[in-house]
């Protein structure tokens, strides 16, 4: 049983220590002197203390502290503390040095808590003593039978405490024997709480296993050992750690084992962490590889800054037909159409991305064999770390099909347009031919049958004009024979469109008639031809042929489709085309039969009209009043019959531009007075004039004449019902206005546009139908236009109808008085 | 002694109502188709009157008046040309015809010319 030593304890605290728990051997010290001697004699061993108490007189516990520590770091202090000095006194602990463990403070009234660490420390200090006893034992060479021995091992010890490294010295059971402090925190407890304990405790059952193993061996042959272990710490974080383990006094049967473990944790986190980047990295660089050689329908190549081909992907060697040794270290321009290289368009595109960092291309690009295709692409520039352009990535793909299809749609747009924008088929199917070239063809050519039977070539188109003079005299030269299996002649015997995906020479030779043909057919450099027929209901009247061959493009089934499709509309516009012929044809004879008719008819009714009037004449003369009554009704009815053809006649003269006018000023208001007395005569309408427009109007008397005539005649025409029409005379200082009101029938708004046109006729479901050849309106608007006036009309259903019309006052006058419009 | 009138129109129906009509007016009246009987007058035979058609079966009336006009015998015999073409009184006036009508036209309208040309 150690003792407990007080220094300078009050005695209220030393009673309270005393009483309060079962601690018998307390003994306090209050005499410095005393306390002097009290530790020399722990220094000489002659006496074995476990604990001291130092009281809150003491002016220095921390030199006390430190010089017990010096002597023997097993003993516990205690240091008693008041409100005021307590934290000074846990600062001062913690960084004085050579202080161990045990060294506490505690403020004065706790005596409860100073009570518990007393018992501790008592019981404590007596366990580790217990096992310093059991080194000692052992036969370790611990210096310490004279006290500068002594001395030396305990500076070594504390020394130990400070090494950056776990050190463990274990028996060899694995006791632990000593532990220095970094040993504390690599396994987190202090040493008084592992002196005597198994140090594989702190491992797994496998890595305890892994130790034993290691140890017995390197035990056995006499070496150390180093090695990695693993152990899982409290809170379950893992700790790898490097444990070199060394035996030392080999050869005595008990010998101890001196452990240093060093923590590698974030070494081995940091080395993981940096493999499994470079494991990364060599994947991504792995699958980035199989990416570039995987993308099969993409061209990749790599260049140098000047345009060289430094590698390439195998899409770009399948899609291009060269081998490695073909392209590796040559200028990427191969991949360029002779014009485009023309146009310095390789050199543009390394410019362009070297200068924004990338370029995007659409070309025509050339395979090995010559064929071309579309490319569509983007060139980026490829910077090392300092930011240097070290090379270009070209990446391209083909994409003829798209780009076919896209000209294929655009063109059948333009030449659906194109078939709908004239009914000249000739004309029509010319430029047809000539938005062909060069986009959809190289050549391009239309042929139809001619009113002989024979084919002739309406149009040829190719975007070199001398070419096109060449292949008109090769038409000429060598006409196509009407007889043969292949070609135009063939497709409109058969209806059926051909394609030629390759032209071979084969081919060549089987169509030329002879020699110098197949020569001149070798000339043109034919590669790919389509034609297909143009047919009307009937049969088939011609084709349109399109051809390749500088560009080098080769047709598809999908080109033939549109070129069908092509063929189809072009058929239909010819077919509208003559349709509109016949149509135009059909109205030029009904004018003519117009014309003709009027003409013819006035001479038959000249006659008619005489021979009723002299019966007329002669009835008057023998008093026969019916037949006098009779006669007259039948000239009334001959001079609408008159007037009739007389309007027929104008309007065939308006339709051929031959109506005459004999212009010269007028008095209109007269004029209209005139026509007025006339119409009144026989009708049962009260026509009354309004106003009056007191102007002299420039114009044809007689024709206006005729347009006031009609308008009232209509007017009374279309009010049965009413009784009267009123004519409306006014003017301005621009115009002189005329307008006839009537109170009748009305038209419905769908009619008033239309009413002026030629032949239209305002039929009504519902009200009976009028009378007329509906040509009145139109020679009058005729008539009125030609005077430079405006001829309109305001009208409601039911309420009547207002026909104006109005005539300028300041024109050119002709002066000889007739004008031919 | 009744007046003469001579009528050239290549339309029967026109030739027989102006016929009647100037018959009935008592003018003595001689008809033809084609003109020829206007290439044998003579001093002692000539009309007070010839009433013209411009367009006649192949040949001009306007051709036949001026070749009458332009003859001392006949220069002095009243013209009056006939035409269902109304533009056509310019081409009279050119030919030196007196006067002109338009077909159809009023028989009082056409007798108060003859009138006017015969009196």
């Amino acid at each position: 049983m150690g003792v407990l030593i007080g220094f300078q304890l009050d005695t209220s605290i030393e009673d309270r220590l005393k009483k309060s728990y079962d601690i018998p051997k307390l003994k306090n010290v209050d005499n410095e002197q005393k306390q002097q001697g009290i530790i020399t004699e722990i220094e000489k061993q002659t006496i074995e203390v476990d604990a001291v108490i130092l009281g809150t007189q003491i002016k220095d516990p921390i030199s006390i502290a430190q010089r017990l520590h010096f002597i023997d770091k097993n003993i516990s202090v205690i240091i008693l503390c008041t409100p005021e000095n307590y934290h000074h006194m846990l600062d001062a602990v913690q960084f004085a040095p050579f202080l161990g463990e045990e060294v506490s403070c505690h403020l004065i009234e706790n005596i409860h808590e100073i009570s518990e660490k007393v018992k501790y420390a008592v019981a404590n200090t007596q366990r580790r003593r217990e096992y310093q006893d059991a080194i000692t034992s052992m036969n370790v060479q611990i210096p310490g039978q004279n006290s500068i021995q002594l001395q030396t091992a305990r500076y070594v010890d504390r020394l130990l405490d400070f090494a950056p490294v776990g050190i463990v010295l274990v028996d060899n059971n694995y006791k632990v024997l000593a532990w220095n402090k970094k040993a504390e925190q690599l396994f987190g407890k202090p040493e008084r709480d592992v002196l005597g304990t198994s140090l594989l405790a702190f491992f797994s059952q496998i890595e305890q296993k892994r130790f034993i193993g290691f140890a017995a061996s390197s035990r056995s042959s006499a070496t150390s050992f180093k090695e990695i272990f693993k152990r899982e710490k409290r809170n379950r974080d893992t700790q790898v750690l490097e444990v070199n383990a060394t035996y030392l006094n080999h050869g005595t049967p008990n010998h101890p084992t001196l452990i240093i473990f060093e923590d590698i944790t974030a070494k081995v986190a940091e080395e993981q962490k940096r493999r499994i980047a470079e494991e990364n990295l060599a994947r991504s660089e792995e699958q980035f590889r199989l990416m570039v050689e995987g993308a099969r329908d993409f061209a990749i190549f790599m260049l140098t800054p000047d345009g060289k081909v430094m590698s390439w992907n195998s899409g770009a060697k399948d899609l291009l037909g060269y081998t490695e040794n073909e392209v590796i270290g040559k200028d990427f321009s191969f991949l360029f159409t002779p014009e485009d290289i023309k146009k310095k368009k390789a050199k543009t595109e390394i410019e362009a991305a070297i200068k924004d960092g990338r370029a995007e291309d659409d070309n025509w690009t050339i395979k090995k064999d010559g064929s071309r295709f579309f490319a569509t692409g983007v060139t980026t520039t490829v910077r090392d770390e300092k930011g240097d352009i070290i090379g270009l990535v070209k990446v391209f793909r083909d994409v003829t099909d798209r780009k076919a299809l896209e000209d294929n749609l655009a063109y059948l747009a333009e030449a659906s347009k194109i078939l709908s924008s004239s009914l000249d088929y000739k004309e029509t199917l010319s430029n047809i031919a000539k938005a062909a070239v060069p986009k959809i063809a190289d050549w391009c050519a239309v042929e139809l049958l001619n009113a002989g039977g024979k084919l002739e070539q309406v149009t040829v188109a190719h975007k070199d004009s001398a070419k096109v003079k060449w292949a008109k005299e090769l038409r000429k030269v060598a006409p196509p024979d009407m007889n043969a299996h292949h070609g135009l002649p063939n497709v409109m015997r058969t209806g059926k469109s051909e394609l030629y995906p390759v032209i071979t020479d084969d081919l060549l030779v089987r169509i030329a008639k002879d020699k110098k043909h197949l020569k001149l057919l070798r000339s043109i450099g034919f590669t790919s031809a389509m034609i297909v027929p143009l047919c009307n209901e009937k049969k088939c009247i011609g084709g349109i042929t399109f051809v390749n061959a500088e560009t080098k493009r080769n047709y598809k089934q999908s080109d033939l489709a549109m070129a069908e499709e092509l063929g189809n509309r072009a058929s239909l516009a010819l077919e509208n085309a003559g349709l509109y012929k016949t149509s135009q044809d059909a109205v030029a004879l009904r004018d003519n039969f117009i014309s003709v008719a009027s003409h013819e008819l006035r001479t038959p009714v000249t006659s008619v009209k005489i021979f009723t009037q002299l019966l007329h004449q002669h009835s008057l003369q023998i008093g026969d009043e019916k037949a006098i009554k009779h006669l007259s009704k039948m000239d009334k009815q001959l001079n609408k019959l008159i007037e009739l053809i007389y309007n027929l006649l104008n309007v065939s003269k308006i339709q051929a531009g031959r109506m005459e006018f004999a212009e010269k000023p007028f008095d209109i208001d007269a004029s209209v007075k005139e026509i007025v007395s006339v119409l009144q005569e026989g009708s049962k309408h009260k026509i009354m004039i309004d106003g009056g427009t007191n102007k002299i109007v420039y114009g044809d008397e007689e024709r206006i004449g005729q347009v006031v005539s009609n308008l009232i005649s209509n007017a009374i025409k279309y009010s049965p019902k009413a009784d009267k029409v009123v004519i409306h005379l006014s003017s301005d200082n621009n115009n002189v206005t005329v307008c006839i009101e009537d109170f009748g029938i009305g038209m419905a708004k769908e009619h008033l546009d239309r009413v002026f046109e030629r032949f239209y006729r305002v039929f009504d479901t519902t009200d009976k139908t009028f009378p007329g050849l509906g040509i009145g309106l139109y020679i009058s608007s005729e008539i009125v236009r030609r005077h430079h006036g405006k001829l309109w009309v305001e009208s409601d259903t039911g309420i009547g109808s207002k026909f104006y019309f109005s005539l300028p006052l300041q024109r050119d006058k002709k002066p000889n008085g007739v004008q031919v419009l | 002694m009744s007046k003469r009138i001579i009528v050239v129109d290549d339309d029967d129906g026109i030739l027989d109502a102006l016929e009647a009509m100037l018959d009935s007016a008592g003018y003595e009246v001689a008809t033809s188709s084609d003109g020829e009987i206007l290439e044998k007058l003579t001093k002692e035979n000539l009309p007070d009157l010839i009433l013209l058609d411009v367009l006649l079966s192949g040949k001009d009336g306007r051709e036949i008046c001026a070749s009458l006009k332009n003859n001392e015998i006949t220069n002095q015999v009243p013209i009056i040309m006939i035409s269902a073409e109304p533009t056509a009184a310019d081409g009279a006036k050119a030919c030196r015809a007196d006067d002109f009508i338009a077909k159809p036209f009023e028989m009082k309208e056409l007798m108060e010319k003859v009138d006017q040309y015969t009196s």
